[in-house]
């Protein structure tokens, strides 16, 4: 035991520890810029590994809630939007989602009958936009249906997807000039279950992840004139919260990229790949996620820091202890050790992930793991040279 | 040669063969584990010779190829697109290629008039669509109907597109149909307008082809679909062109439709998520521009490829062994930076053989061979001194001062 303790706490593990965190600190604020590691960056940039949990891992169901039901759109216009949320009132819906905007008039007949919908339909949340300012780095206004439709219930339906950035997460609230506004599936469920928001909203956290359940294919689904189809029994609409939303030309056409985004249930977890998930369906991922109470929580930064660099710092000890009794087969062994190690990473926090709801950012740890043996080298090669130039003693130095 | 010399050649060439029995190895037991999918994924859809088009393509200043016209059918009825084909053809076209199929009859007036302006030009190209690959051979071919079909056809399938966002770089100039050649659209097109280039493209008798990208929309003389029938031009502008018609979204204006869209190494982003920015018949623009400029591009072979690997990575490990033995302090810190500085030379000596010498070097056997040759130096490193220790191996690596 004191042999171990020993080889546990020696000084050149605690500095060559060190000497790791602050080369990935240098190297995180030195961008490479170099043109040939573009593609590296951008084919990884917008990657995590727990997307494999949702495309993978995680037990696919046939349909995912009965308790969400969604309506195509389609390329209606105003006035058949207008009667399809008329036909829904007669089947007593808890809520009708529209997470639309009506921008500017139409043709006289369409609007005046789509107000009327909306003002005889007290149970309908609708949307509006929060505009982000790219050089301010904020929100700044609010892009609203057409005063016309006014009043109506609504909460933002903002999805952090610009630039083909994989929605994972959601904000339950955003504040412009100290106005708080609810989103729009914030608002759908106090409609639904207020309960469902008030242990939302005491979680207190600024972004939450989506605990992704299934793409539109998994929820029950009606295409653009269903429900005006008296063969199709509607009944069980009752009750349900209903979403209307655009879901493709035709239905869930794969070609069709409007108002589609990439989540991690995309089939390409890395790469080229087309958008997998209507903004709808994302609605109604982040509603389930809500309803299910089916959170994840992050780690906190400090905490993975802190987990990183003593991960790290038990990798240094193993390696210095294979630098001393054998050093012929260190880096063949090192490069073997961090591998398996990797890997082992890799499968805690895929059973964090899934068993436990906790998210831990693999890529700190990976990195302090993947880059301890070539920097042990290096500091190897640096106290050698203090050694010789200033008699700084060292292990790897004798 | 001392003996000592003659040892250390020895090695260098052991530890060389050394890597490449590793990457056999590998190549043979991959590690199959689901974490390691989305790198293989990320690194399969990368191409370096991207860079060359995606940087010096995309500059819209001068048009690439002016024999060649495209037109944009967008939503037009079949009406209008024959009024289109009459314009191209009273303006004196040389060669018309129709990219598109109408496969169900719709208006009998519109219906007629297109069918009359196809089955009443010689020079007209249409399209055709092979599925149902068996190992060997096409089982079906999508057509027009016969009222639609010129005189020639060829396929507009582009290859390794079916699951809608793989990059096309390449061509097939033919495939087998139900045993038959069947010959591609824009060769087609290519064969009627200029059969000497062509035979060169036969010549060659390559399986399949690199596109030689000019550019996008915008690098060709391009009429969108309403532009034409107003007839506000000098039809002239036709005399003798090659004009491409097909769908290339509602208007030039209006945002990009998915439909026939593709990844090209255009693309401003060369890897990872992002639009596809080409529509299938300017791709076909470019692969006749190809042809037409016999502007091939030619791939060394993968045992050429592998060749180079091994010249290159043994070159290093020369370096490295003398390094690793003599210099040992610095001998990591040296060889990684190397390491880091040959990869990248190799990618832009690859793009210089690409843009001058019009070929194209897989450097991803160089780079991993490289990558690779300083950890292994270490394991052969402790696998010859074993040797020693056990059987008085003779080795360079004896003299290493660790």
């Amino acid at each position: 035991m004191k042999r171990f303790l020993k080889v546990l706490f020696r000084r050149d593990n605690l500095l060559a520890t060190l000497f790791v965190f602050a080369f990935m600190f240098v190297a995180g604020k030195i961008a490479i810029n170099i043109e040939v590691f573009d593609p590296f960056s951008k084919a990884f940039g917008d990657f995590q590994y727990t997307d494999l949990y949702f495309s993978e891992l995680k037990e696919k169901k046939d349909i995912v809630s009965d308790k969400i039901v969604l309506v195509n759109v389609g390329h209606l216009g105003r006035d058949m939007i207008a009667e399809q949320i008329l036909e829904l009132n007669n089947y007593e819906p808890a809520v009708i989602g529209l997470p639309l905007i009506f921008k500017g008039r139409r043709s006289e007949e369409a609007d005046s009958l789509l107000r009327f919908a909306i003002q005889n339909t007290p149970n309908l949340v609708m949307a509006h936009n929060l505009i982000y300012d790219e050089e301010a780095d904020e929100f700044s206004g609010l892009e609203e249906s057409d005063a016309y439709f006014h009043p109506v219930q609504a909460g933002f339906d903002n999805l952090a997807s610009g630039d083909h950035k994989t929605v994972r997460s959601f904000n339950p609230q955003l504040t412009i000039d100290g106005t708080s506004y609810n989103s729009f599936s914030v608002e759908v469920m106090k409609m639904y279950d207020p309960t469902a928001v008030d242990d939302l909203l005491r979680r207190g956290s600024e972004e939450e992840i989506i605990n992704f359940e299934g793409a539109g294919e998994s929820f029950i689904v009606l295409d653009e004139y269903d429900l005006f189809d008296p063969s199709v029994d509607k009944g069980f609409l009752k009750d349900r919260i209903v979403l209307l939303g655009y879901l493709g030309s035709p239905l869930f056409n794969t070609f069709d990229i409007e108002d589609k985004h990439f989540t991690p249930l995309n089939a390409e977890l890395a790469g080229r790949s087309i958008p997998d998930m209507y903004g709808v369906a994302v609605h109604a991922n982040i509603l389930l996620t809500m309803l299910n109470r089916s959170y994840i929580s992050s780690l906190p930064e400090w905490v993975t820091y802190l987990i990183a660099f003593i991960i790290c710092y038990l990798h240094i000890a193993l390696m210095i202890q294979i630098i001393l009794k054998l050093e012929n087969w260190f880096d063949s062994l090192a490069k073997a050790i961090q591998l398996t190690s990797s890997i082992l990473i890799f499968y805690i926090i895929f059973l964090l992930f899934a068993h436990k709801q906790l998210e831990v950012d693999s890529g700190l740890i990976l990195v302090a793991v993947l880059l301890s043996s070539d920097l042990l080298e290096l500091y190897g090669s640096i106290v050698g040279a203090l050694n010789r130039k200033f008699g700084f003693k060292s292990l790897l130095a004798e | 040669m001392s003996t000592s010399k003659r040892i250390k050649q020895r090695d260098d060439i052991l530890a060389n063969i050394f890597v490449f029995v590793f990457i056999a190895i590998l190549g043979l037991f991959p590690l199959n584990l689901k974490i390691f999918n989305p790198i293989k994924k990320a690194l399969k859809d990368l191409n370096f010779s991207d860079l060359y088009y995606s940087a010096s393509k995309n500059d819209a200043s001068t048009l690439a190829d002016t024999s060649i016209v495209l037109v944009n059918i967008g939503q037009l009825s079949r009406g209008e697109i024959a009024q289109q084909l009459r314009i191209i053809r009273e303006g004196g076209a040389k060669v018309v290629g129709l990219d598109a199929m109408f496969v169900e009859p719709r208006t009998p007036i519109g219906d007629s008039l297109l069918s009359f302006e196809i089955r009443n030009n010689p020079n007209i190209v249409t399209a055709s669509f092979l599925s149902q690959f068996n190992s060997e051979s096409y089982e079906l071919k999508e057509e027009s109907l016969d009222d639609f079909r010129g005189e020639r056809s060829g396929f507009i399938n582009l290859f390794g597109t079916e699951k809608g966002y793989q990059t096309v770089r390449s061509f097939l100039p033919n495939a087998m149909y139900n045993g038959q050649k069947d010959e591609s659209f824009p060769v087609a097109v290519a064969r009627l307008a200029d059969p000497q280039m062509t035979q060169i493209l036969d010549e060659r008798n390559k399986h399949s082809e690199i596109i030689n990208y000019s550019g996008n929309r915008e690098k060709f003389i391009a009429f969108d679909a309403h532009e034409l029938l107003e007839e506000d031009f000098d039809p002239s502008i036709f005399e003798n062109k090659i004009v491409l018609v097909g769908f290339m979204g509602s208007s030039f204006d209006s945002p990009p439709v998915k439909e026939d869209m593709h990844y090209t190494p255009l693309n401003k982003k060369l890897s990872g998520r992002s639009d596809s920015d080409m529509y299938g018949v300017v791709v076909h623009a470019n692969i006749l521009s190809t042809i037409l400029h016999g502007a091939y591009k030619n791939e060394l072979s993968t045992t050429w490829n592998w060749i180079l690997a091994f010249i290159i990575c043994y070159l290093h490990i020369m370096f490295f062994s003398r390094d690793f033995v003599e210099n040992h302090m610095w001998f990591h810190f040296r060889a990684k930076i190397l390491q880091l500085l040959t990869s990248i030379l190799m990618v832009y000596v690859s793009l210089l053989t690409y843009k001058y010498l019009n070929t194209k070097i897989d450097t991803k056997p160089t780079i991993l061979a490289i990558l690779l040759s300083v950890d292994l130096l270490y394991f052969y490193d402790a696998i010859v001194k074993w040797l020693h220790k056990k059987t008085g191996f003779e080795t360079y690596f004896m003299h290493a001062k660790h």
